[in-house]
C-alpha cells in the first residue's frame, strides 16, 4: 500500500475510535450509575429509619423539657398562672397556650404563624379551632440541657390546659362528644365536669383552694430532623402536679400506744384542728372551713403504760388546760366524756401514714427527693437509720440545706434525733430519732417524728413560736432498727410550757407536700 | 488505464474467509465473556436484592413493634373517672400496655410459667391508634418461622382467644424459635446467633424493679428478630442471616 493510500485509508475510518470510546463510556456509566443507584436507595432507607429514631427521641426530649419546666422546683421553671402551681381559682384557662421554642441556629420558629415552617396545624385537630384563634403566650426560649451544646432537634413544647376533646377520651363516659372544660386529677384519676369534690365525685371546675386536686396540662412537642430525608413527629404527654396526700386525722397524730403524755401547763399554748393559715400565709391559698381533730390518737388499750386506760382516755385525762385543745368533735364520743371535752379522737392514720411498713416506704420516698439528708459521713448502711446522733438547725456542714424560708419549702431528712433550737423551718422535716425544741421555735409544714425504740417529741421550754401544718409522731422500728409490724410505743413532752402550739394547717400541708416533678398520666404519638 | 491487478485486488477484495473466521470466533468468545459477567452479575443482583428486601421487611417489622409497644396504654386507666373504672362493662375503653391470658384481667399471671400470653413467641398490645377505632388489641406471634400479627377491637373477652382466628403472616424466616437443624446450620455461619444453641425469645421481659414478672408490671420489652434471606450466598453457599434488635419501653403508666 502505497503511503498515499495509507492515510486515505485512516482518514475513511477517522471518528471511529470516537464513538467506540464514547459508547464503552456511556456502558460503564450506565453500570456505574446503576451501582450508585442502588447504593443510594439503600443508604437513603437506613437514613430514613435513622432519621425517624432521631425524630422520636428528640420530641421525647422536648415534651421532657416542657414538663420538668412545669415543676415549681425547676430553676427555669414557667409560671404558667400567678399562684401556679396551687390549686383553687389560678388555672390555666382553655384556650390559653404556652409555646417553649428551640431554633436551630438561623432559623425561625413561629408555631402561630401560618407560613412558618413549623407552623402548628396539629393545634386545630385537637381544638377545633387553628392556633391563630388561641390566646398565645409569649414564646419562651428552649434552655439548653447542656451548656454549649444544642437541643435536640424539637422545634417547639406546646403546654395548654387538658381537656376531653384535646385527650380524645370521655373522661367521665358522660356520652356525646367530648367536651373542652379543664380536667383535674385527684391523685389517683383524673376527673371531669363539675360536682363536689369528693374522691368519687367529680370536682367543682376549678376545686376548692386547698384541696388535693391539681389541673391536668398537657404538653406536645414537634422534632424534625435536618435533611432531605428528615423525619418528623409530635408527641404528648398528659401530665398533672401531684402530692403525698397525706390525710393527718389530727393536728397533732400520736400513732400507736402512748408511753408518757405530759400536756403543757402554759395558757398561751394551744393544739387547734381547725384549718388554719398559722403565722406566715401560704400565697394563694386561703385555710377551709374543715376541722380535723386537735390529737388524734391510736383506738384501744394504752399498753405502753400502766394507766389501764385507752389511748384516747389517757391523754385527756393528762392534759392541764383541756379546753385548750380545740377542733373537730371527736365521733365518736369518748365514753365515759373527758373533762374540758378536748379535741382527742381515736382515730387510725390511713394511706402512707397507715403503718410503719408504709411509713418506712414513705420516707424512703422523701429521702430520696430530700433537698438534705443529715447523717454521718460517711453515709450508714441502709436506710433512713437513727444514727445515735443530734443534728442541730441550719447545720449545713451536716446536710442541712440552704435557702430555706415560707417561699421555698425544704424536705430534710435527719438520720438521728434533731434539735430545732429556737428556730422556725419551712417544709417537711423527718426526724428518726427523738425531736427537741426550746425557746422561740416553730415550724411551718409537716413534721414526721418516726423513730426507733420509744419516739419522743420533746419541748424543752418554749416560747413564741408555732408549729403550723401538722406534727406526726410514730415508732416504726424496734431499737436495732427492725421494722416493726403495728406502732411502738410514743412519748410526747411539753411540760416545760411556752405558747408554740400545734396548729392545723391544709394549706401549709399542702404546700411542702408537693412532689418534685410532674406525673406522667398518658403519652400518645400523634400520626401526621 | 486500468490499475495493476495486484493492487486491484488488494484495493477491491473483502474479507478472506480465515479473517472472518477468526473475527468471528473473537466476536463469539468475546461476548461470551461479556454475558457471562452480564449473568453473573444479574444473578447476584436478584440475590442481593433478595437478600436486602428480606432484611429491609425485618427493618419495617421491628420499628412496627417497636411503635406500637411505645404507644401501648394509651388511654391509661388513670385518665378516666372512678365512676368508669368502676364498672368492667367499660375495660374496653382503656389501655393495658400488655394484654394476658388466661385470667384476664381478674387476675393476673407469671410471665414463663402461667401466663400462655405474653410470653417469648407472643405479646398483645392495647392501645387506641387514633384513627377513631377506639383501642385495638395488637397482637405479635411467632408460629414456626412467620411472625404473625392481628389488630382488632378490644372487647371484654378474653384477648388470646379473641385474637387466635385473626393472625395473618407478617415476616417470614424468622429463625428465633427454629428447629435444631436449623439453627445448627446457622451457628455453623454465625456462631453468635443462639448463645448455647438455644431459641433466642422475640419478646423478653427485663424484670422491674425487682416486681413480679407479671405482666402489669412490665415496663421495657426486649425485641429481637433473627432473619435468613431466602437464597444462599451464591459464592459461599451458606446462609444468609441478619439479628435485628430493638428495646422498647411502654411510656403509659401500668395498673
Amino acid at each position: 500500500m502505497t503511503q498515499l493510500e495509507q492515510g486515505k485509508s485512516r482518514r475513511t475510518q477517522r471518528g471511529a475510535a470516537l464513538l467506540i470510546a464514547i459508547f464503552s463510556l456511556l456502558l460503564i456509566s450506565a453500570v456505574a450509575i446503576a451501582l450508585i443507584m442502588m447504593a443510594g436507595t439503600e443508604s437513603a432507607i437506613s437514613g430514613n429509619f435513622r432519621n425517624a429514631w432521631q425524630a422520636f427521641y428528640s420530641a421525647r426530649a422536648g415534651v421532657e423539657e416542657g414538663r420538668g419546666r412545669l415543676w415549681s422546683g425547676n430553676p427555669n421553671t414557667i409560671t404558667l398562672v400567678s399562684g401556679f402551681p396551687t390549686v383553687g381559682s389560678t388555672t390555666l384557662p382553655v384556650g390559653t397556650v404556652w409555646y417553649i421554642t428551640n431554633p436551630a441556629s438561623g432559623e425561625t420558629v413561629d408555631p402561630k404563624t401560618s407560613t412558618n415552617n413549623y407552623y402548628d396545624s396539629q393545634y386545630a385537630t385537637e381544638w377545633g379551632s387553628a392556633i391563630g384563634s388561641a390566646t398565645v403566650k409569649p414564646y419562651v426560649s428552649s434552655i439548653a440541657s447542656l451548656s454549649g451544646t444544642a437541643n435536640a432537634p424539637y422545634k417547639w413544647v406546646r403546654i395548654t390546659a387538658t381537656t376531653e376533646r384535646s385527650l380524645g377520651v370521655d373522661v367521665d363516659n358522660s356520652g356525646g362528644s367530648p367536651d373542652n372544660n379543664a380536667l383535674w386529677f385527684d391523685g389517683s384519676q383524673i376527673m371531669a365536669g363539675t360536682g363536689t369534690g369528693t374522691s368519687t365525685v367529680p370536682p367543682a371546675v376549678p376545686p376548692a383552694a386547698g384541696s388535693n386536686w391539681f389541673q391536668v396540662f398537657t404538653v406536645a412537642s414537634l422534632a424534625v430532623t435536618p435533611g432531605l430525608n428528615g423525619g418528623q413527629r409530635i408527641e404528648e404527654y398528659t401530665v398533672a402536679n401531684q402530692n403525698y396526700n397525706l390525710n393527718f386525722p389530727g393536728a397533732l397524730t400520736l400513732a400507736g400506744p402512748v408511753g408518757t403524755f405530759n400536756g403543757a401547763n402554759s395558757n398561751p399554748y394551744h393544739i387547734n384542728g381547725a384549718d388554719g393559715s398559722g403565722s406566715v400565709g401560704v400565697s394563694g391559698c386561703a385555710p377551709t372551713s374543715n376541722s380535723i381533730s386537735a390529737v388524734a390518737v391510736s383506738p384501744g388499750l394504752d399498753t405502753a403504760n400502766s394507766s389501764g386506760l385507752d389511748n384516747q382516755h389517757y391523754v385527756g385525762n393528762s392534759l392541764p388546760r383541756p379546753g385548750n385543745y380545740t377542733g373537730a368533735t371527736p365521733n365518736p364520743a369518748p365514753s365515759p366524756a373527758i373533762p374540758g371535752n378536748p379535741s382527742i379522737s381515736a382515730t387510725n392514720p390511713t394511706g402512707s401514714l397507715s403503718s410503719p411498713a408504709m411509713l418506712n416506704q414513705f420516707v424512703d420516698t422523701l429521702e430520696q427527693n430530700a433537698d438534705g439528708v443529715m447523717q454521718p459521713n460517711p453515709a450508714p448502711v441502709g436506710d433512713h437509720n437513727n444514727s445515735g446522733t443530734t443534728y442541730n438547725f441550719g447545720d449545713t456542714a451536716h446536710g442541712w440545706p440552704s435557702g430555706m424560708d415560707a417561699n421555698h419549702p425544704k424536705v430534710v431528712v435527719v438520720d438521728g434525733s434533731f434539735d430545732l433550737g429556737p428556730n422556725t423551718g419551712y417544709g417537711i422535716l423527718v426526724v428518726t430519732g427523738n425531736f427537741i425544741y426550746h425557746g422561740n421555735s416553730g415550724w411551718n409544714g409537716i413534721i414526721l417524728v418516726v423513730g426507733n425504740g420509744t419516739t419522743t417529741f420533746d419541748g424543752l421550754g418554749g416560747g413564741n413560736g408555732e408549729f403550723d401544718g401538722a406534727v406526726f409522731v410514730a415508732t416504726t422500728r424496734d431499737s436495732n432498727g427492725h421494722s416493726l409490724s403495728n406502732f411502738g410505743a410514743v412519748n410526747f413532752d411539753i411540760a416545760g410550757g411556752g405558747g408554740n402550739g400545734i396548729y392545723y394547717s391544709s394549706c401549709w400541708v399542702n404546700k411542702v407536700s408537693q412532689i418534685p416533678g410532674l406525673k406522667l398520666l398518658s403519652f400518645k404519638e400523634i400520626a401526621n | 488505464m486500468r490499475p495493476p491487478l495486484k493492487t486491484r485486488k488488494r484495493k477491491d477484495s473483502g474479507f478472506t474467509l480465515l479473517e472472518l473466521m477468526v473475527a468471528t470466533v473473537l466476536f463469539i468468545i468475546i461476548t461470551g465473556m461479556v454475558f457471562a459477567v452480564v449473568i453473573a452479575t444479574q444473578t447476584r443482583y436478584k440475590s442481593e436484592k433478595e437478600y436486602m428486601s428480606a432484611f429491609q421487611q425485618a427493618n419495617v417489622a421491628i420499628d412496627q413493634i417497636v411503635r406500637d409497644i411505645h404507644g401501648a396504654g394509651f388511654p391509661a386507666k388513670i385518665v378516666f373517672n372512678t365512676s368508669v373504672l368502676g364498672n368492667n362493662a367499660n375495660s374496653a375503653k382503656w389501655a393495658l400496655p400488655v394484654a394476658w391470658s388466661p385470667s384476664y384481667p381478674t387476675s393476673s399471671c407469671v410471665i414463663g410459667t402461667t401466663c400462655t400470653t405474653p410470653g417469648s413467641w407472643d405479646l398483645i398490645l392495647e392501645e387506641d391508634l387514633g384513627d377513631g377505632n377506639g383501642v385495638v388489641w395488637i397482637r405479635y406471634q411467632l408460629s414456626g418461622n412467620v411472625l404473625k400479627r392481628a389488630q382488632t377491637p378490644k372487647t371484654t373477652g378474653d384477648p388470646k382467644t379473641v385474637t387466635d382466628g385473626l393472625l395473618q403472616p407478617y415476616l417470614e424466616n424468622v429463625m428465633n424459635n427454629a428447629s435444631a437443624s436449623d439453627i445448627a446450620t446457622i451457628t455453623a455461619s454465625y456462631p453468635g446467633t443462639f448463645p448455647g444453641g438455644n431459641p433466642v425469645p422475640v419478646f423478653s421481659f427485663p424484670q422491674y424493679q425487682g416486681a413480679p414478672q407479671a405482666p402489669p408490671n412490665i415496663h421495657n420489652i426486649n425485641v429481637a428478630l433473627i432473619v435468613m434471606a431466602p437464597g444462599k450466598d451464591l459464592q459461599t453457599q451458606r446462609v444468609r442471616v441478619a439479628t435485628f434488635t430493638a428495646q422498647a419501653s411502654t411510656v403509659n403508666p401500668n395498673q
